[in-house]
């Protein structure tokens, strides 16, 4: 990215949001080192530095590590020893992840370590800085990490291309970290002690993975709120089901802000069926004086629909959850051992351990598998003729019967949440002893964060057919009169929309539509189609 | 005023539809957005030069801050475009 339109994040171990990872790992932000915290990661590095000439013990500098920590080094070796680390656990296997993601990753270490408690050198955490802004972004296998003292095998990875070994990403190409470091006019570091296990013993991969998760996860949550008032719309809903004062009496906060978005969006519609109208409605289609008879307006939509507020309640407050758990670790020490100079103190503990992180993967995998739910079901109701209130059956516009529609393409949307369902099972309760048993308990949590990750993709998936569903049935009715955002968002969303009338590969329309969905900006913040 | 940015103002006069706006006396350097813009347009406006900025030349456009960085103006737009038009990886 050009420098001159790039904003610059300074990076000091607080502060620094989901949205921030997201971004730089993406290149649409640079970083630069807070001028105070390179003060503590100076005062740290000298305490830590004192402590080592006082012949001090202390874990992973001048001893082994793991269950080898009774294990001490000579001060001549200290330095090979950190080396050591870094080649012997870059041991993982499996898909690359992402380069935007690996130079997340890397940013959140370096905002890990800037933070102040970590005892590394500033020529360190400027190689790191520099090998962002450059836009390396280190080769690391997506499988092997247990997540506990830290993601080891992942951040051992990133550790090589620091120390100018293994493979990196530069301009899209897989090449020699130290071609790399070359070409960008930077060398590689020979670590100093701790440097190596600072790097390597903590949770910056399943914390970028998660920070991407959840980026994700929030677009699906706006996508999901405009299908439903969509749906509401297309079917003619009744609007006691987001009445303000109907949550007010079940005040969940976000069955209140799910109600209250679903109300902008629709605001100004035509389409809804409003309670004081309803009654005159009904009683008008009683001609004839008998017992009982059938209205043909709904007294109250099916839970797909009226149950909205109460499904995705759970759904926003997970994400608010999960936002404030990525953010707290993201801006924490958390390596091993932690070096504190103001308290006179270094520490040994156990910061690296991820448990946090996989507790909020998993729940954002129930979360958003409850958004595929509704989703799934609202898709359902567009398609079969028996409940889609009079839209052509899978909303074919030709021939039925010669032309298909959307029949082949709901079978996405079935399989997709299927495989969602078996994705939500929870990873954080799967810990399995290892490391010699001394890491008894681990978090798995970067295999969470992974696991999050492809549900979410899934997920796109899901509500991507849903909206062409929505767009193709506005095509049919109610357009005319849809709300003002709904209107606003109709009108955009129509530009590079076509029906779907089998003239086309309905792939190319998905792919087309997805990008639009989750590759840009229109469902990052939904308040902009609410302005008047 | 460079080709580029001629372009992109007559991009942006056409996808929001500006057809009042005299082009010729919009600056390189004034604000697309906002109340201190030449061509009159808001928060809506952005978003719909944003996705049309990144449907026609490949640049991602999904941060808010940073499309609002983007679209300070013509020059800052068209800087964009060609530091990443080859995409970022």
């Amino acid at each position: 990215m050009n420098m001159s339109t790039t904003p610059v994040i300074h990076l000091s171990g607080s502060g620094l949001t989901f949205q921030d990872i997201v971004a730089i790992g993406r290149g649409a932000k640079k970083v630069a080192l807070d001028p105070d915290a390179v003060t503590r990661c100076r005062a740290s590095r000298a305490f830590l530095e004192k402590a080592v000439r006082d012949k001090k013990i202390i874990y992973g500098v001048n001893t082994s590590c793991g269950p080898m920590c009774n294990k001490i080094i000579n001060d001549r070796d200290i330095e090979t020893l950190q080396q050591n680390l870094i080649i012997s656990h870059a041991a993982g296997l499996g898909e690359p992840i992402r380069p935007s993601i690996a130079r997340a990753i890397l940013a959140v270490r370096l905002n890990t370590l800037a933070k102040g408690y970590s005892g590394v050198r500033i020529e360190l955490l400027e190689l790191m800085r520099d090998m962002i802004n450059a836009g390396i972004a280190p080769y690391i296998p997506e499988c092997g990490s247990v997540g506990a003292s830290g993601d080891l095998i992942h951040l051992a990875h990133m550790s090589l291309a620091v120390i100018g070994r293994g493979k990196v990403y530069l301009e899209k190409e897989l090449i020699t970290a130290k071609d790399a470091l070359t070409q960008c006019g930077l060398a590689p570091l020979t670590l100093s002690f701790k440097e190596g296990l600072a790097l390597m013993n903590g949770t910056a991969a399943m914390t970028a993975i998660a920070a991407f998760a959840l980026e994700g996860a929030e677009k699906l949550f706006n996508v999901a709120c405009v299908n439903a008032a969509f749906a509401v719309e297309i079917f003619g809903g009744i609007d006691d089901a987001f009445d303000a004062d109907l949550h007010a009496v079940k005040p969940h906060p976000g069955q209140i802000r799910v109600a209250e978005i679903i109300r902008q969006l629709y605001r100004g519609t035509g389409n809804i069926t409003y309670r004081e109208e309803l009654h005159e409605r009904i009683r008008g289609e009683n001609h004839v004086d008998t017992p009982v008879f059938e209205t043909s307006v709904n007294v109250q939509d099916v839970y797909s629909l009226r149950c909205t507020p109460q499904i995705l309640a759970p759904v926003r407050e997970t994400l608010d959850y999960v936002t404030a758990t990525v953010e707290t670790e993201a801006n924490s020490s958390n390596d091993n051992p932690i070096i504190i100079p103001e308290k006179n103190k270094i520490i040994h503990g156990g910061n690296f351990h991820g448990q946090s992180i996989s507790f909020a993967m998993d729940m954002l995998c129930i979360a958003i598998s409850t958004l595929c739910n509704l989703s799934e079901r609202r898709l359902n109701k567009l398609l079969d003729r028996n409940l889609n209130e009079g839209l052509p059956e899978h909303l074919i516009p030709g021939q039925v019967g010669l032309t298909m529609g959307f029949m082949g393409a709901q079978y996405l949307a079935t399989s997709s949440t299927a495989e969602n369902r078996g994705l939500a099972a929870p990873m954080s309760v799967n810990s399995i002893s290892c490391n010699a048993s001394n890491q008894d308990v681990v978090s798995m949590g970067t295999v969470a964060a992974r696991k999050a990750c492809r549900l979410v993709g899934n997920a796109k998936h899901i509500v991507t057919l849903e909206i062409l569903a929505d767009l193709q049935a506005l095509s049919f009715r109610n357009a005319d009169k849809l709300g003002r955002a709904t209107g606003k968002i109709h009108a955009i969303l129509s530009r590079d929309f076509q029906v779907y009338d089998d003239s086309r590969i309905f792939h190319e329309d998905l792919v087309a539509f997805r990008r639009l969905l989750f590759a840009g900006p229109l469902f990052a913040d939904l308040s902009v189609y609410f302005a008047e | 005023m460079e080709p580029l940015e001629r372009e992109l103002l007559e991009l942006i006069c056409t996808t929001c539809n500006l057809t009042e706006v005299d082009q010729t006396t919009v600056g390189r350097n004034d604000p697309l957005i906002g109340p201190d813009s030449p061509l009159g347009t808001d928060s809506l406006d952005a978003l719909e030069i944003a996705v049309t900025v990144q449907q026609k030349y490949g640049v991602r456009m999904d941060s808010e801050n940073t499309s609002r960085t983007v679209l300070q103006s013509l020059i800052t737009l068209a800087a964009y475009i060609n530091g990443n038009r080859a995409g970022s990886n």
